[in-house]
């Protein structure tokens, strides 16, 4: 069986790692856009921060039999003949396909795109050019473009190196994403007492090369300067090589139960796609680490022949922030259904239940066993009789009777 | 290869192993370094101890992104090389029995290691719940338990059929 794989990072990587496991004699080649050997770029903020203390950690296992090919962006694929065309004119055959080319910062404003003090953070190379321009510059502050979880995460990064950093939040509030109000005050609280300034109600209109800094504009009018400025507003798939294909996707690409995209043998899995979600019931994307990992697992596991199912997701994320945990899932940023919140000087937790089951749920500060929360929640366990442990951040697995546990979805 | 192997049965809920645990990894007897848990089941009056499988696959091993987590190919162990840690905790979101986990101070990552091949927790479980063993001598014992109790089926089946 040949086997080709358009994309090598998380994703990519462990699906090959699972046909070489469960397809021995198969042919695998994996087919990287980037000219280096893929590694790990959720560990980008870490290599900032010196928390990664070798470079060489950033580097993802190498497979062992595979064969990966760098700097062969994938540009057509011709679903007829079964192949696919790289940048450098090569095709390559397949009897089955895995797109797993991930995601690309979402640039919202044009004039900004461009721009050489204008910086996404996605790549290897886009952490080296930010570290250059710190080091560069006559001034010591970087202008964060939007509060998400990427920006959050350099900004803590920066606090680390204990370079001030000025978010321009479009919106009201940190993180509007994955917590609410609250949550968003608490941690905007961290991050300030972390030197960091927060300009709300803002978008950058602007941005000026000055000497060795950048002067930008907002929408006030007010100028404010910086080293460079990162832009932090979302990713979007990659899924331009698709157009004239007859794969289905919205935002990403639109893949079943069994991970195969809407053509025959051509399967999806990491930030690329989109998937069901368990408590919306509709097809969301779940651009995660550990998503990207499950999903390569199991689309690689069906294409070698097996019928894996991939249960529903529901979203999450862990995240050292200013020297909190920010832990949350599900509906994280919303108050519906039967809400229970516990704020105290140094924590905040919510609870989100409906019909007693877990729907969402924002930690900040500690909780005893995170993993528990998460499959509880994919479980749709019971847990009406344990509100108080629930949200005390204390659920632990033996509070589950034994008959529940049995089947577990991770 | 040996394996940590548990006798649920024989598990009395009290707790030595914890204690054994921690102070074998700190000089501490704090039962939330414990890399081992007792799970208490009061409406049952039941005792289950819990601790790393050291997963073939381990769900931990496959979410790290720094590799900080690796399959000991001869030991069986999935080994934490802090030195690489990074202290995202995805491998503590990622694994479903919750066997590893954070330490006291709630910033350390810490799982089983087997005290690196003479675990201090099967030492006090004078129960016997806990011991230590070649996976080849659970797997006959394991495979003789269960003839026996396929035996006892047989003679019933025998005996229903005369
Ligand atoms: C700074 C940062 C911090 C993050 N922090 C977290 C976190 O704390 N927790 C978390 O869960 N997630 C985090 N993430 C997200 C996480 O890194 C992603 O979910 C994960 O990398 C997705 O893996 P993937 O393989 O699907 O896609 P990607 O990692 O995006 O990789 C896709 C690869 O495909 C290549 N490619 C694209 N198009 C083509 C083509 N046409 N041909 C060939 N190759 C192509 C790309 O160059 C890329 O190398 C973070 C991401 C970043 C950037
Ligand atoms: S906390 Fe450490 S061991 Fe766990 S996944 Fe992150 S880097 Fe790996």
């Amino acid at each position: 069986m040949k086997y080709v794989i358009v994309g090598a990072s998380a994703a990519g990587l462990n699906a090959a790692r699972t046909l070489e496991s469960l397809d021995p004699q198969g042919e695998i080649t994996i087919l990287s856009a980037e000219e280096v050997f893929p590694y790990s770029k959720m560990s980008l903020p870490y290599l900032l921060s010196n928390k990664l203390k070798k470079r060489d950690y950033l580097f993802l296992p190498h497979p062992s039999k595979a064969k990966l090919l760098l700097g062969q962006r994938v540009v057509k694929l011709d679903i007829e003949r079964k192949k696919v065309e790289t940048v450098k004119n090569k095709t390559f055959s397949y009897d089955k396909l895995l797109i797993a080319t991930g995601a690309e910062p979402y640039v919202p404003d044009m004039e900004l795109e461009g721009s050489p003090l204008v910086l996404t953070v996605r790549n290897l190379s886009d952490m080296d050019k930010l570290k250059d321009k710190l080091k560069k510059s006559d001034v010591k502050r970087v202008i964060l473009s939007g509060a998400g979880l990427v920006n959050s995460e350099i900004a803590d990064a920066l606090a680390e190196l204990k370079i001030p950093a000025t978010f321009v939040i479009r919106s009201s509030r940190m993180l509007s994403q994955i917590v609410d109000e609250e949550g968003s005050e608490f941690i905007a609280e961290r991050a300030i007492e972390n030197g960091m300034e927060l300009i709300t109600g803002e978008s950058i209109t602007k941005v000026q090369e000055k000497g060795d800094h950048a002067n930008v504009f907002l929408t006030s009018g007010k100028i404010i300067q910086g080293s460079c400025v990162v832009v932090g507003k979302g990713v979007r798939p990659s899924i331009d090589f698709l157009e004239k294909t007859p794969i289905k996707c919205d935002t990403g690409i639109l893949v079943n139960e069994y991970l195969e995209t809407s053509v025959k043998d051509v399967y999806a899995a990491g930030d690329v796609t989109e998937t069901k979600d368990l408590i919306s019931d509709e097809y969301e994307m779940h651009a995660l680490w550990p998503v990207a990992m499950e999903q390569s697992r199991i689309a690689a596991t069906n294409m070698v022949g097996y019928s894996w199912k991939y249960p529903k997701e529901v979203s999450r994320n862990i995240v050292n922030l200013f020297g909190e945990v920010v832990f949350t899932g599900g509906i994280s940023k919303e108050d519906a259904y039967d809400v229970y919140k516990e704020k105290e000087s140094r924590s905040y937790h919510k609870i989100l239940v409906r019909d007693g089951k877990l729907v969402g749920f924002v930690f900040v500060g500690d909780v005893l066993n995170p993993g528990v929360y998460l499959a509880a929640m994919k479980n749709q366990w019971d847990v009406s009789h344990l509100l108080n442990e629930a949200i005390k951040g204390a659920l632990s697995y033996s509070m589950f009777k034994a008959p529940t546990r049995e089947v577990v979805n991770i | 290869m040996k394996v940590l192997m548990l006798d649920q049965a024989k598990c009395t809920g009290c707790r030595a192993c914890e204690y054994a645990c921690s102070f074998e990894h700190t000089g501490k007897f704090n039962p939330l370094d414990s890399r081992i848990k007792v799970n208490e089941f009061w409406e049952d009056l039941t005792f289950v101890p819990s601790v790393c499988l050291q997963c073939e696959r381990a769900y931990c091993e496959e979410v790290c992104p720094t590799s900080a987590l690796t399959k000991n190919p001869e030991t069986g162990v999935v080994e934490l090389n802090k030195e690489k840690c990074i202290g995202c905790k995805q491998c503590i979101v990622a694994c479903p029995w919750g066997s590893i986990k954070l330490d006291h101070t709630g910033k350390e990552v810490i799982k089983c290691d087997n005290c690196g091949g003479d675990p201090a927790c099967i030492k006090v479980c004078y129960p016997g719940a806990l011991s230590y063993e070649e996976v080849e001598d659970i797997t006959n014992v394991k495979v003789q338990e269960t003839a026996t109790r396929l035996k006892e089926i047989a003679k019933d089946l025998v005996k229903g059929g005369a």
